[in-house]
């Protein structure tokens, strides 16, 4: 017999995934059926049909702090399950859950939250005789925590069963500090043998000597959150020894994939539009294939296709991407749809820009400065911090306020590399007419 | 190049052609309203740039020189045409269509400070500083944003963080809410539900303490009631007199008693027996005896009659058996005479069945003609030869025959190479085939077997039989039915003669029965005694009588056997029947008739005897009885004035309590009453105990106040069911939810929409940096060449500058004071001036030095005197410096001060063209009398 430890990271109840295709709606999948709130109960049947000893959460069990009715309504109602199982719960509180998590303590005694108003505290885990585990925790007190919370972590009595650290903090982070800020090296001093974190949505296994892992969100609400996505089942052995494997569970799931569209026939816009339509179904398959074997629970799989490539005209192909009925188009793998849900176009036309840069006209400068911009140097910082000083007039507008700090926005020379090779082909279309009307 | 001459043959709005010819420099061209001027001018543009004058109407001939060279244009219909030296040749490279306006100006191009073509040339301007490259239309076209862009996305985003804010302040409302009234509402209801449940205590309470004031009361009353009321009934003189009457009973009841116990002991010594009364089972035995010695004696009676009778039948028997046969032996098994039976019926069958065979055998005939046989078969044989030979088929059937044969073959074989594999062939169509072959060969044969008649005669003569009378058909087959008739005779001669055989065989097996039945007629007579010389039916008898001689015999010695039994039987139930009468004193009892009836006697004297005892016992116990229900009476009439705690037989007292006894009852009943009134509210209160003490004043109050918590239980309970039916309606909701994806889905638009922005920045950004650069490289030539003009349209006192931006911009730098102008800011005739050399330079820069006419159709008649000599002076600067300029008016006094000009400048005099006249001419040349 071993001991099985189910670790749920992330698991943001009272979101759901946007930007979904209006044909999922027609084909009755409707968003909140791909949400965290499915991926919980998912969780729940099947850490009640496999038998585990515990599930344990580290932080953003919730998304909104004050969502004490919706969200807070499945978590309790799923806590109160799996304790009436006989499953232990443990958890501990991250920057959404200082009021959740609290009030579930209070209403469900059985609930075991740990390092309540941001106080180091353990709890054993030990459902047979033999078969121990000791889980030592912290919780967030207060929304914004700008301080290592290791720092309050004293020294711990030494123990012949495995211990596992929970924190839900930024590792090394850059959120300014708000975030339970911690660096790696305090994570590889701290006395527990394995650390299991809350806070980023993508898994990741920390490069440090001591075994680390972010676990990533149950279920992922961004496309860029690619990947199985659900919780961790760390199954410690009668020996100590320890397993973790990732149980895909996630009702929604994202993937990226690539699309070359070199050699696309752009004879005509039917042609081109029949090809591209053609390579972006045959990627959907390409994920259907890839991902099939580990679908778990999915119910949907988004995709985001990335056109790359060197073509003749990518004039043609931008403006078949902003074709909507593209979007519509959607692959079904043993009953589940994979949809593009972003078309991200990168592909480039086929420009010698060490040739083109020979001259001194508009075209020749504008290769210069492309030129520039993909070898570095002076010339490329120059024109970086020239271009970042017009890019905040724009990037300051009090338009964007609305963003999240988290919502992408383009590097400046990368800005500068789409829209000059977009300006580049402008200016050689140009080029050609004065050589034609020179010529007559 | 410069027009000379314009023949105009028909465009529209001129009915009669004419011709005007026009000098190398300026021409006035003067006519009043309607006489042509703006159709020459739109003939000069149709001819250069036909497309501006549309239409198939258009006749026109031009003639031009070009340097040194002669040029012709013939514009008719669609088609233009040009000749150089007066030969066909290409169009000169002339400037675009699109510049058509910068040939030809009229006073409303001039005097707008912002026209549209003005705006399409400065913009063709920066073209043309940027390479011929339009940067600016690729920023314009790819790079640009909508002044609103995001502004839709920003108002949506704006929306749905409001309702987001909206939800979430009323989850934090509600949060509150639950936390905190809900608490204390929950804490009042509590109170209000606590209350709600002790008020029905409290009033129990109340009534407690009303009902404990009576009490006091209906007990203060009780007291003044003698000791020992409680203790009477109320019937204590009733029941004293029944008490009397009943022992007055039991008095005279005691001397019945005593006299029947008298009775019952001379009953006693009447009756008496040696040994007491019998008891009943002894007595019944003894009469079983006498009834079963009754019996006895009746069946010995009836068997010594069977036994006369057998007797005699057995007599009889011997007698009848010895004088028949005196040979007979008595002593004969039975078995023996069973065998005599079986005998006699085997016998007669044995003789039936030979009579039967015999019978049929006497019936079959003798044959006579076996000889003949094998002749017969030998002839006939011959005649069927001979018959089946002269049966040949006739020729049509024979060719039938072939033909089905061959078409058999032929079909086998066409079926087997179309339809069918080999394996079918050979299964199939081989049976078909030999069946048809079958069917036909004989009569094939049959055709080919003439010659067998002839040996089949010669057989038959073989058989030596007599021949047919004659060898035809009809002859031989009567001769051969006569043979087959003679045949079948023998045939059935031979069945005759087997038949025979067995018959005899039949016989021998019965004879041989018949002597084995012999041998045992000889060993049944010995047996029997009786002579073999006797029939069978001497036999028979004899056996008969020594049969049922030996039966009565044998039923004589049982009867016998069965009649000494019963008398010895009897005689020992008849000893026994004595000796219980003669131990109960009645001897002499001989027979069974005697026995009964002393039984009889003897059982009534014992039934008396008992009785009379039990009589006496009865009596003695009754007579006990009586007397202790006469001491209990006595004791309960004491009891009754002891009970009452009255003296004995004090009637009087008794009397006068009994009289006061209801009322005390009913203070009695009321006291009770009340005390188990008081016992059950006390029961009721027994969670309370702190209620039963309490005073009636205390209780009341304590009940009101009670009443009045509990009266807010119901408001409570629907605030607090109306919080938690909000709660309870957000937790099945997904408002929260949906507004932070709606919210989250529109800050992605937003996001998007901010990409979109900052790559249209950094576009334009890059293609400014590189037009900037490039400008600085290569100014146009085409502002150098406006530049000039300008300067000297305005004698050096303005200097030209082009402002970059969108939409871009001309100003006029004064040269004294290095400030620069607006088109707005400048005065007319220097605005008209600016326009002027930026036309004129940009029409000569585009049309590469091919310099055009310039029209200007009364392009002063709305100028002010400064304005009119500020273009005047232009155009004279353009005229002194090579090109030919048309100036059209309606005005002589325009005309005239140019003219003045040119004098005043020195500039040669100007060609004047009346177009009036010039029509006239035309029209007078082309009249035939004018040849």
């Amino acid at each position: 017999m071993s001991l099985r430890l189910l670790f749920v990271g992330e698991m943001r109840l009272g979101s759901r995934p946007t930007g979904l295709p209006r044909h999922l709606a027609e084909r009755n999948i409707q968003a909140k059926e791909l949400s965290p709130t499915v991926a919980w109960r998912n969780v729940q049947n099947w850490a009640l049909e496999n038998g585990v000893d515990a599930v344990v959460l580290t932080g953003d069990v919730v998304e909104s702090p004050e969502d004490r009715f919706e969200a807070f309504a499945h978590l309790a109602h799923g806590v109160r399950r799996l304790v009436r199982a006989g499953i232990r719960v443990v958890g501990v509180a991250g920057e959404n859950d200082v009021v959740a998590l609290p009030l579930l303590a209070d209403r469900v005694p059985d609930f075991r939250l740990l390092g309540r108003g941001g106080n180091w505290e353990t709890e054993t885990i030990e459902p047979r005789p033999g078969e121990k585990v000791e889980l030592v925790g912290w919780s967030f007190p207060s929304r914004q925590v700008g301080s290592n919370p290791l720092e309050s972590l004293g020294a711990l009595p030494d123990v012949d069963h495995p211990r596992f650290g929970l924190l839900h903090c930024d590792v090394d982070g850059k959120e300014s500090g708000r975030c339970a800020p911690v660096p790696a090296q305090a994570l590889q001093g701290a006395p527990v043998d394995a650390w299991f974190l809350g806070h980023k949505p993508q898994p990741e296994v920390l490069g440090i000597a001591k075994p680390a892992r972010y676990l990533g969100s149950l279920t992922g609400l961004d496309p860029a959150e690619t990947g199985a996505h659900g919780p961790l089942l760390v199954t410690v052995g009668s020996t100590g020894e320890v397993v973790a494997e990732t149980i895909a569970l996630s009702p929604m799931r994202w993937e990226a994939e690539t699309v070359s569209v070199a050699g696309i026939d752009t004879s005509t816009n039917y042609a081109a539009e029949q090809d591209l339509k053609g390579r972006l179904l045959a990627a959907l398959h390409r994920v259907g294939e890839r991902t099939a074997p580990e679908m778990g629970e999915a119910r949907a799989v988004g995709c985001t296709l990335i056109l790359t490539g060197e073509i003749a005209s990518s004039r043609a192909v931008r403006s078949l991407v902003r074709d909507p009925q593209l979007m519509g188009l959607y692959e079904e793998w043993d009953g589940v749809p994979f949809f593009i849900r972003r078309i991200d176009d990168r592909s480039t036309p086929e420009l010698d820009l060490v040739d083109l840069a020979q001259g001194a006209d508009p075209p020749a400068l504008l290769a210069r400065r492309l030129l520039a911009l993909k070898q570095g140097g002076r010339a490329s910082d120059e024109l970086l911090a020239m271009a970042d000083l017009n890019l905040e007039t724009v990037s300051g507008d009090p338009l964007w306020s609305g963003l999240q700090a988290s919502q992408r926005a383009f590097e400046t020379r990368e800005l500068l590399l789409r829209a000059g090779t977009l300006a580049l082909e402008e200016l050689l279309v140009q080029r050609a007419t004065i050589e034609k009307e020179t010529i007559r | 190049m410069k027009l000379t001459r314009l023949h105009i043959r028909k465009i529209p709005g001129i009915d009669a052609p004419f011709t005007v010819s026009f000098g190398t420099g300026l021409n006035l061209v003067s006519g009043p309203n309607a006489s042509g001027k703006t159709s020459l001018t739109r003939a000069f543009q149709g001819v250069l740039w036909p497309d501006t004058v549309p239409g198939t109407g258009v006749d026109i001939d031009a003639a031009w020189t070009d340097q040194d060279a002669e040029l012709r244009t013939e514009r008719s219909g669609r088609r233009v045409r040009w000749q150089r030296d007066g030969c066909d040749a290409a169009a000169p490279h002339l400037p675009g269509r699109q510049l058509a306006p910068c040939y030809v100006l009229g006073a409303r191009d001039l005097l707008q400070d912002k026209s549209a073509t003005d705006l399409g040339l400065a913009r063709e301007i920066r073209r043309q500083m940027a390479g011929g490259f339009d940067v600016q239309r690729i920023a314009q076209e790819h790079f640009t944003i909508a002044r609103d862009h995001g502004r839709e996305v920003k108002s949506a985003l704006e929306e749905r963080r409001d309702s987001l804010t909206a939800v979430r302040s009323d989850f934090r409302q509600l949060s509150m809410e639950e936390d905190q009234n809900l608490v204390e509402l929950l804490r009042v209801q509590s109170t209000a539900q606590e209350a709600q449940a002790m008020l029905p205590d409290l009033q129990v309470a109340v009534e407690l303490a009303e009902s404990r004031r009576e009490l006091d009361s209906a007990e203060s009353a009780l007291r003044g009631f003698p000791s020992g009321m409680d203790q009477l009934q109320g019937d204590e003189l009733d029941r004293l007199a029944e008490i009397g009457q009943d022992l007055a009973r039991q008095k005279a009841a005691l001397g019945e008693w005593e006299a029947a116990i008298q009775g019952a002991q001379d009953a006693r010594r009447k009756n008496a027996l040696p040994e007491g009364p019998i008891p009943g089972p002894e007595l019944q035995a003894s009469e079983a005896r006498a009834r079963r010695l009754r019996d006895l004696e009746n069946e010995v009676r009836t068997r010594r009659e069977e036994v006369d009778n057998r007797r005699a039948a057995a007599d009889r028997a011997q007698k009848e058996l010895a004088g028949q046969n005196p040979r007979t032996n008595l002593d004969i098994e039975l078995p023996a005479l069973e065998k005599l039976d079986q005998y006699l019926s085997r016998a007669e069958s044995t003789r039936q069945h030979k009579a039967s065979l015999q019978g049929s055998l006497d019936l079959l005939p003798r044959s006579e003609h076996l000889k003949n046989e094998e002749a017969l078969d030998i002839g006939a044989n011959a005649l069927r030869d001979w018959l089946a030979a002269a049966g040949r088929m006739p020729w049509w059937q024979r060719r039938l025959a072939v033909a089905l044969f061959g078409c058999a073959g032929a079909g086998a074989g066409v079926a087997a190479g179309m339809f069918l594999p080999l394996q079918e062939l050979q299964t199939t169509l081989a049976p078909i085939a030999g069946a048809l072959a079958f069917a036909t060969l004989p009569m094939i044969i049959g055709g080919v077997s003439k010659d067998q008649r002839y040996y089949a005669k010669d057989a038959f003569e073989k058989s030596k039989l007599d021949a047919p009378s004659e060898w035809s058909r009809n002859a031989v087959r009567d001769r051969l039915s006569e043979l087959e008739v003679a045949l079948a005779e023998i045939e059935l001669a031979k069945k005759h003669e087997e038949r025979r055989q067995y018959l005899n065989e039949r016989l021998n097996e019965i004879t041989k029965e018949e002597v084995e039945l012999r041998g045992q007629r000889k060993a049944l007579c010995d047996a029997t005694g009786v002579d073999l010389k006797d029939n069978d039916l001497g036999l028979v008898d004899i056996a008969r009588r020594v049969k049922t001689w030996r039966e009565a015999a044998t039923a004589l010695a049982e009867s016998e056997a069965r009649l000494k039994t019963g008398e010895e039987r009897c005689a020992s139930l008849q000893n026994e029947v004595a000796q219980f009468l003669e131990r109960h004193g009645f001897p002499d009892s001989h027979d069974a008739d005697q026995a009964a009836a002393r039984l009889e006697e003897l059982k009534e004297r014992s039934r008396a005897l008992r009785e009379a005892e039990s009589d006496e016992e009865d009596g003695r116990r009754q007579l006990e009885r009586t007397h202790e229900r006469t001491r209990e009476l006595e004791k309960r009439i004491t009891t009754v004035y002891t009970t009452a705690k009255l003296r004995d037989r004090d009637q009087d007292e008794m009397r006068h309590r009994l009289r006061r006894l209801p009322e005390y009852r009913n203070w009695r009943h009321e006291v009770d009453r009340l005390r188990g009134q008081a016992r059950a509210y006390q029961a009721k209160l027994s969670s309370h105990p702190e209620l039963q003490n309490l005073g009636l004043d205390e209780v009341k109050r304590r009940e009101a106040e009670t009443r009045d918590l509990a009266g807010r239980l119901a408001t409570t309970s629907g605030d607090i069911g109306k919080i938690q039916e909000r709660i309870g309606q957000a937790r099945q909701g997904h408002r929260l939810e949906e507004a932070l994806a709606a919210m989250r889905e529109t800050q992605e638009g937003l996001g998007e929409a901010r990409e979109v922005a900052l790559l249209c920045e950094a576009g334009r950004f890059l293609l400014q940096d590189v037009e900037q650069e490039f400008e600085q490289e290569s100014r146009p030539s085409v502002l150098r060449r406006a530049m000039k003009l300008f300067h000297e349209f305005t004698r050096g006192q303005y200097l030209l500058r082009f402002v970059e931006g969108d939409p871009p911009e001309f100003q006029a730098m004064e040269v004294g004071t290095g400030r620069p102008h607006s088109l707005a800011e400048l005065s007319d005739g220097v605005r008209v001036q600016l326009l002027l050399a930026v036309r004129l330079a940009f029409a000569s820069e585009a049309a590469g030095g091919f310099e055009l006419p310039l029209f200007l159709d009364d392009a002063l008649a709305l100028a002010d005197v400064d304005t009119f000599r500020a273009v005047s002076e232009a155009v004279l600067a353009l005229v002194a410096g090579g090109r030919q300029v048309f100036y059209m008016s309606a005005r002589p006094e325009g005309l005239e001060h140019l003219k003045a000009l040119c004098l005043e400048w020195g500039i040669e005099a100007p060609t004047t063209v009346d177009l009036t006249k010039a029509r006239e001419l035309s029209e007078r040349r082309s009249r035939p009398d004018a040849a």
